[in-house]
């Protein structure tokens, strides 16, 4: 089980990767949307937030999200400091994204774009 | 896309109620009727109702405050501590599964045994069985439709032929108010706790509601359905058989409904039958699949019960795996004839959960007093304090009454407790061990100020 | 009489059966659509197994290639791996010979495709072959797949950018379920009205759209100014449509016989079965080989 702490390491670290990426900041400068970050096994609660290409992070959750990210708390952390792809545990139900499906790729693609080969 | 937040406030009704109406409660009824004088079998179940809504009250406020799939796991985990709650957690899913499943095969078998003498009873169970299976592995919103129309059915079928009866009766009832001695009475009411088995397991479809607060008020809605129903079934059944020819039944139900309408009163009852042991089983699979899919998804259980099914968002190993444990458990008891016992076992559990879900919440006020509680219950500590007060004593009172109970629960807790102290921590570090060496998030240090797993 | 048989995702109202002859020998060619259900597909091509020369398998890509590397979708593999004895193809080893072919072709002998013209490949990672000749010959490219698939405003420009792209997103993308990849079943009826509307500017820009049919479809806008549309292959009501829309000129990669085009699945499909070679043994040159021995011509079909 990993802690709130070290998931929101992780949002930092992925938080930092995305925002010197500059390739990313163009791709994104009209996708502005409201991420939720939840974990099913510890209280661990956050926002991540993409506004006019750059990313954010807050502690909690906002109202009305465009996107919820849940998972257990192990999977968010290694996710988010690239250890492993959004694809695995998407693909066997351990990864639950609600959201639209373009946003759904377009999260899993600014990974793959950050942590990709 | 909207990923299966599908299930509205009528399905989380259907399946609260769902789990609870079975055709073993029948059975119980009857037990309660057998515990107190004349027709009074009303009150001890109507105390048994008021008596949930405490433990409804709480589990509300618990699920309010971490709205999730793992239900009492993570309720358990943050009032205690995650052992405890691992512990308690298996214990009460493999109780709840073992005793509800077993228990009402046998009654099922029972009354399509009347019918059909030709047929052998595990048939049936096994077709049951298959059905549900099939629905769940073919999805949440499916299931879902089918639990409301069978719920509502159910409650409709049951009000029509209780008032049948005591029309037929001319409404007349024997003592109605006056139950007899205390101990009867406290008995009576212990039991009475088994016809509302599994209210509570609508929680770990937390994620899954439209609004969290669906919960506590669907939970509370089929309650309060379920009150009224059993409290008039039993009554009904009482003014129609006498009280010793039910309680000497495996199947009094179809006793009363063949005095009361003959054969075409025992088909419907046989209809009753069937779709109430549908409703079980499927409320039964739809919460511990999920239960066992949130336990693999956080390496308690194998990885493989984590797999889902890419075409319908079903957990498939979960709801396939149930299905042969539900099929073994049902053969068993065929074989031994032990329901009873397995129904003072799960009301002793079920009554055991409630305690600790009342001491939750006491903990939890104190632990996380500042978290956001969408339903928060009103009167300070009173009600939590008097769920635990009031079912501590019940626990123990079936278990006093029952020693097989006892020792199958007592035997059931250590298997637990030693699958959590050693399989556990292996599925663990089997876990740890499979991630890639060059990882990039930092590895924990165990020392002063570093982070260390519970 | 050879059999092939065409097994598709899409829909199965572009269903047909024909007999053809191709290099001298009858082929019977049909196409079954399973309206994009996945165990449906499963079920025919195990039924089929065996019992034809040929399967293509349409409406779903197996492999992409990126350069020398091969991607294979998974979804993709699933169905190849169904169909244990017929020789099964997707099209894709044809498809990245001959539409570099076409566009050589198109740029030798009509005056359709010339350096600096502005081309938009709605989806290029399907068709690596071209996006790359495209952009060899001097084509101001515009690569939409990120614009398309994900609503992404980011039009790629370079091969180089194109393939950093691949490889860094590929290995995890076809992994994914291949409907959240590509519209398969009813959605190819339908157009993405938000896309069309967000989007219509890239198509309105370009003198060439191409790419995949059914993405073209998709996205496209009302008022088009007499563009070339380039892309594999397309039935009668497809023709009516780009024509109320305002496209100019229809070219169809896909080689025509007898007044019919067919998907690169089932041409793969045909020509497997006249080579008689396993699949491991085919090369482009064989491929090659054939549509000249074939006479092969992209057919040119003007819409105005």
């Amino acid at each position: 089980m990993a802690t709130h702490l070290e998931i929101t390491e992780s949002l930092k670290v992925f938080q930092d990767n995305y925002n010197s990426n500059q390739r990313l900041k163009i791709m994104n400068r009209d996708w502005n949307r409201v991420v939720v970050i939840k974990a099913t096994d510890i209280e661990s609660l956050n926002t991540f937030i993409v506004q006019d290409g750059l990313v954010s992070i807050k502690e909690g959750a906002l109202e009305n999200p465009d996107l919820t990210v849940i998972s257990d708390s192990e999977t968010l952390a290694d996710m988010f400091y690239g250890d492993i792809t959004p694809t695995e545990p998407y693909n066997n139900g351990t990864l639950r994204i609600i959201g639209q499906e373009d946003d759904i790729i377009r999260l899993d693609f600014i990974s793959l774009m950050i942590w990709g080969e | 896309m909207q990923l299966k937040k599908v299930l509205t406030l009528r399905t989380v009704v259907a399946t609260s109620a769902g789990l609870t109406l079975a055709t073993s409660t029948f059975v119980a009824a009857v037990q309660v009727a057998g515990y107190v004088l004349g027709d009074t079998a009303w009150i001890a179940i109507l105390t048994g109702g008021i008596l949930c809504f405490l433990a409804a009250a709480c589990f509300s406020e618990l699920n309010g405050l971490l709205p999730t799939a793992n239900g009492i796991r993570l309720y358990f985990s943050r009032a205690f501590n995650d052992q405890v709650s691992l512990t308690v957690s298996i214990l009460y899913m493999t109780i709840v599964i073992v005793g509800v499943v077993g228990a009402e095969s046998y009654v099922l078998s029972r009354v399509l045994g009347e019918v059909f003498p030709a047929v052998p009873p595990y048939m049936w169970v096994v077709l049951l069985l298959l059905l549900v299976t099939l629905m769940n592995i073919r999805g949440l919103k499916i299931a879902g439709v089918f639990q409301d129309v069978i719920t509502y059915g159910l409650l409709a079928s049951l009000m029509v032929i209780s008032l049948l009866a005591l029309h037929k009766g001319n409404f007349q009832l024997n003592a109605p108010f006056a139950p007899g001695g205390a101990s009867g009475l406290i008995n009576a009411v212990a039991l009475g706790v088994f016809l509302f088995v599994g209210f509570e397991w609508v929680t770990p479809l937390a994620e899954e509601v439209t609004k969290v607060k669906q919960i506590s008020k669907g939970m509370m809605i089929a309650l309060g359905l379920l009150s009224v129903t059993y409290a008039v079934f039993t009554v009904a059944m009482t003014v129609a058989v006498p009280k010793d020819v039910l309680v000497a039944s495996a199947a009094p139900h179809m006793v009363f409904a063949r005095t009361l309408l003959g054969g075409p009163g025992a088909a419907w009852m046989v209809a009753i039958s069937l779709a109430a042991s549908v409703t079980t089983f499927n409320a039964g699979m739809l919460s511990v699949s999920r239960f066992m899919y949130a336990s693999a998804r956080e390496h308690v259980l194998p990885a493989v019960f984590s797999r889902v099914s890419m075409r319908f968002f079903t957990p498939w190993v979960s709801i396939v795996a149930l299905f042969f444990v539900s099929l073994t458990v049902a053969g068993v008891i065929l074989l031994t004839h032990r329901y009873l016992v397995l129904l003072k076992l799960a009301a002793a559990m079920e009554s055991i959960v409630y305690v600790l879900a009342g001491l939750a919440v006491i903990n939890l006020r104190r632990r996380m007093p500042d978290s956001p509680r969408p339903y928060k219950i009103k009167g300070g500590l009173v009600i939590p304090v008097l769920t635990v007060v009031v079912f501590a004593p019940l626990a123990l009172a079936v278990l006093y009454t029952d020693l097989w109970a006892l020792i199958d629960l007592a035997a059931a807790f250590l298997v637990c407790l030693i699958y959590v102290n050693t399989a556990v921590p292996y599925l663990k570090k089997k876990y740890e061990a499979r991630k890639p060496a060059g990882r990039r998030r930092p590895s924990r240090t165990t020392g002063e100020g570093g982070m260390e797993e519970n | 009489m050879k059999k092939v048989v065409s097994v598709s995702l899409g829909s199965s109202k572009r269903d047909h059966k024909v007999q053809v002859e191709l290099l001298g020998e009858r082929f019977e060619i049909s196409r079954v659509g399973t309206d994009g259900d996945f165990n449906r597909a499963l079920e025919v091509l195990r039924e089929l197994d065996g019992k034809v020369d040929a399967i293509g398998l349409g409406g779903i890509d197996v492999y992409l290639f990126v350069r020398q590397k091969r991607y294979a979708i998974h979804d993709g593999l699933k169905l190849m791996e169904a169909v244990k004895v017929t020789p099964v193809v997707d099209g894709s080893g044809l498809k990245n010979t001959l539409e570099r072919e076409v566009v050589r072709i198109l740029a030798e002998n009509t005056g359709l495709l010339k350096k600096g013209m502005k081309v938009l490949m709605v989806s290029s990672l399907d068709r690596f072959g071209m996006a790359e000749a495209l952009y060899d010959m001097g084509c101001d490219m515009t690569y939409g797949d990120l614009i398309f698939t994900m609503g992404m405003p980011y039009p790629v420009k370079t091969v180089a950018e194109l393939e950093d792209i691949a490889n860094r997103t590929l290995p995890e993308l076809v992994k994914m379920p291949f409907q959240m990849l590509y519209p398969t079943g009813k959605k190819q009826e339908s157009q993405d009205e938000a896309k069309v509307q967000k989007f219509a500017g890239y198509y309105y820009e370009a003198e060439v759209i191409a790419g995949d049919f059914h993405l073209i479809r998709r996205f496209m806008p009302a008022g088009m100014s007499g563009q070339t549309i380039l892309t594999n292959t397309t039935t009668r009501d497809d023709i009516e449509f780009l024509r109320e829309k305002g496209a100019g000129t229809l070219v169809t990669t896909t080689p025509e016989f007898e007044g019919r085009s067919f998907g690169t699945n089932v041409i793969e499909a045909a020509m497997v079965a006249i080579l008689g070679k396993t699949l491991e043994r085919i090369d482009a040159e064989d491929y090659l080989e054939l549509l000249r021995n074939l006479n092969f011509q992209p057919r040119i079909l003007r819409l105005t």
